[in-house]
């Protein structure tokens, strides 16, 4: 039993810490950073991806952040809607495109951040301009081949129209249904020049280069930017937003958090409560054997000890066959993964990967261990204070009686 | 003496009152005569005032009619070699950088027109007023110290961009100096000022024009004529899809 509860705290414990920092991790990856950047009035208006309120100036704007906060890597990014056409001569079979600009070559290149190369499906990265990856269910969609030239058209910064034409090389998968509809990535050059963004971006992302999100950290650096660059003040003025700020993420992530804990200690404390029931129930049960031990001149202080320490041996043994049991399948699940595709249903603001995986830390131990061995410790303790307040001169009469 | 010239006053007075103040059709109808020639050449200087700046293109126009016109951007670098042709109610334009040709319809339509504060459907327009609305007289007014007759005009048909326009025309110049143009909720839409005008062998055209879209930001889109050439022959294959292209 012990074995059995040991096994499921730890599985739970895992996952749900597991669910929590996915969801962290995705956002923050694909979308939120651990901090970003991004115009006052494009926060203002929740137009984060209006191109005509775009970041510019960004060559001084990453100079001065890689200068004043060397613990975090600056990444400049492009979002933008377009219709990718892949007819060959005039305007045919179109279909609406979430495009991306990410540094794919160069010396600040995404394309291990943000795993591109575990993530295509088929063909291989851009390596030169005008080559793109689409995703493989667009790629499905509009029928296309790898090496066809489609055409993307969508509006450029200044609101003209921006045609450019592109060679499919690759199509790739993020994982995030929100992503995988429609997805366009181009290279951020490309997508700068051919949307008339030069030296701007649509946003500028800031990791950790601790690879983690420090949210103490993120909201003591985005209120001292702010501060500084009296953000606000000017519509096109750069305002930093952390990782919580973004996507309604703070009250969802809460939700997550909250969800999670609670489910993981109510589980936590109904098999401690199990527990310490069963080592009280252990104890009574004895109650006759107790006795005789007593009456064959056992000190009641040896036999409460030995009882206590039966208990932590139930306990050590049964949780250790509970961590044998319950950390492969939590180990298993941090390293490949639920696929849960299909089952995520509904609009939401925060970006929830198709894989969740568990996490396994001190934490989940803690959780297997805790009331793995405090519950029958406790109630063996409990169970056992009787020894103290029987009398022997009465155990023979006792014994007789049973 | 006194009672014949009486009697001729009532008879002939509001014949009179008539000609001075021409109906409201009557307006429409100069007006047009004003600007419309059988083809126009043209080279206009568009100059956005973005609300991040100023952006300025050149555009050489060909115009044949009211439903015919290819237009070749000139510059910015960026823009030079785009080409826009409108046969009627289809509108193409083609994309040097992609050798593309690419059919405005639909939603489209509705995009602004190199991200100025005119739309494609405002390209579009192919009826003259008076065609295409019922026009009323309101009033008469001053503006920038001309005498302006203020008409209010409603479309004739559900599928036009602008349901409803109000217009102050010169009374001398049969030249609307501004238009407020007007959804079906009566939601304002865009404003248009003339703010020059020129004369012209058909009488006056506005020179310089000042669109601007009411839903967006920036200080609107001005328009200035630098070259106009009325009635030029123009060669049929210019409105044709063959000189979209390269």
């Amino acid at each position: 039993m012990v074995a059995l509860g040991v096994a499921l705290c730890v599985l739970l414990e895992a996952w749900m810490s597991g669910a929590r920092n996915s969801y962290i991790e995705t956002n923050a990856l694909l979308s939120t950073g651990h901090v970003k950047i991004q115009t006052a009035k494009a926060i203002g208006d929740h137009q984060e991806k209006a191109l005509d309120l775009a970041l510019l100036g960004l060559g001084d704007l990453v100079g001065e952040l890689e200068k004043n906060q060397p613990d975090l890597e600056w990444v400049p990014r492009v979002y933008f809607g377009a219709l990718l056409d892949a007819s060959l001569n005039e305007t045919g079979t179109q279909a609406p495109v979430a495009g991306m600009g990410f540094a794919l070559w160069g010396g600040k290149s995404e394309v291990e951040r943000l795993k591109l190369r575990q993530n295509l499906t088929q063909g291989r990265l851009p390596v030169e301009p005008n080559q793109a990856l689409v995703s493989d269910r667009l790629f499905k969609t509009l029928g296309l081949h790898l090496g066809q030239k489609v055409t993307m058209i969508g509006s450029d910064f200044n609101g003209s129209m921006a045609v450019v034409n592109l060679e499919v090389v690759g199509t790739l998968r993020f994982g995030v249904a929100q992503l995988d509809k429609g997805a366009l990535v181009m290279n951020l050059g490309d997508v700068q020049r051919v949307l008339a963004l030069e030296d701007g971006a649509t946003e500028l992302l800031g990791f950790f280069k601790a690879g983690r999100y420090l949210p103490e950290r993120a909201a003591a650096l985005a209120k001292h930017y702010n501060l500084e660059h009296h953000s606000g003040e000017t519509p096109f003025g750069p305002r930093m937003l952390t990782l919580e700020e973004q996507n309604d993420l703070e009250s969802l992530l809460k939700t997550v958090e909250a969800t999670g804990a609670a489910t993981t200690w109510v589980f936590v404390l109904v098999l401690g409560v199990l527990l310490l029931n069963a080592g009280l129930m252990g104890g009574v049960r004895r109650y006759g054997e107790l006795g005789l031990r007593l009456a064959l001149g056992e000190s009641k202080r040896h036999l409460y000890l030995s009882l206590v320490a039966e208990s932590l041996v139930v306990g050590l043994t049964g949780c250790t066959l509970g961590l044998a049991l319950g950390l492969p399948f939590a180990l298993y699940l941090q390293n490949h993964g639920l696929d849960l595709q299909g089952m995520i249903t509904g609009q939401t603001a925060m970006l929830i990967s198709d894989t969740i995986r568990a996490e396994v830390s001190l934490k989940t131990l803690a959780a297997g261990l805790l009331p793995g061995l405090l519950a029958p410790l406790l109630g063996s303790s409990l169970a056992g204070l009787v020894i103290f307040g029987r009398d022997t001169s009465q155990l023979f009469k006792e014994l007789e009686a049973t | 003496m006194k009672k014949t010239f009486l009697l001729a006053l009532a008879l002939w007075g509001p014949t009179l009152a008539w000609a001075a103040t021409p109906t409201a059709r009557q307006i429409l109808e100069r007006m047009d005569k004003n600007t419309f020639s059988q083809t126009q050449v043209s080279i206009s200087t568009m100059t956005v005032h973005g609300e991040r700046g100023d952006r300025n293109m050149t555009v050489q126009t060909w115009t044949q009619g009211k439903d015919r016109s290819f237009s070749l951007y000139l510059a910015p670098a960026r823009d030079k070699g785009t080409k826009m042709l409108k046969l009627g109610d289809k509108l193409w334009i083609y994309y040097p950088s992609a050798d593309k040709v690419v059919a405005i319809a639909g939603h489209m339509l509705k995009n602004s027109m190199m991200g100025s504060d005119l739309s494609y459907e405002d390209l579009m327009e192919n009826s003259s007023l008076v065609e295409a609305y019922e026009a009323q007289l309101v009033g008469e007014e001053t503006l920038l110290d001309r005498k302006v007759w203020v008409l209010e005009l409603t479309a004739k048909e559900p599928e036009r961009a602008y349901q409803k326009r109000k217009l102050w025309v010169d009374q001398q110049q049969y030249l609307a100096l501004r238009q407020e143009l007007f959804a079906q909720s009566g939601m304002l839409l865009k404003r248009i000022e003339v703010k020059e005008v020129m004369a012209t062998a058909k009488g006056w055209y506005p020179k310089r024009v000042l669109f601007k879209d009411v839903l967006k930001t920036g200080l609107g889109t001005q328009w200035q004529i630098e070259e106009l050439e009325l009635d030029p022959p123009i060669p049929a294959s210019r409105f044709n899809k063959s000189s979209l292209g390269r």
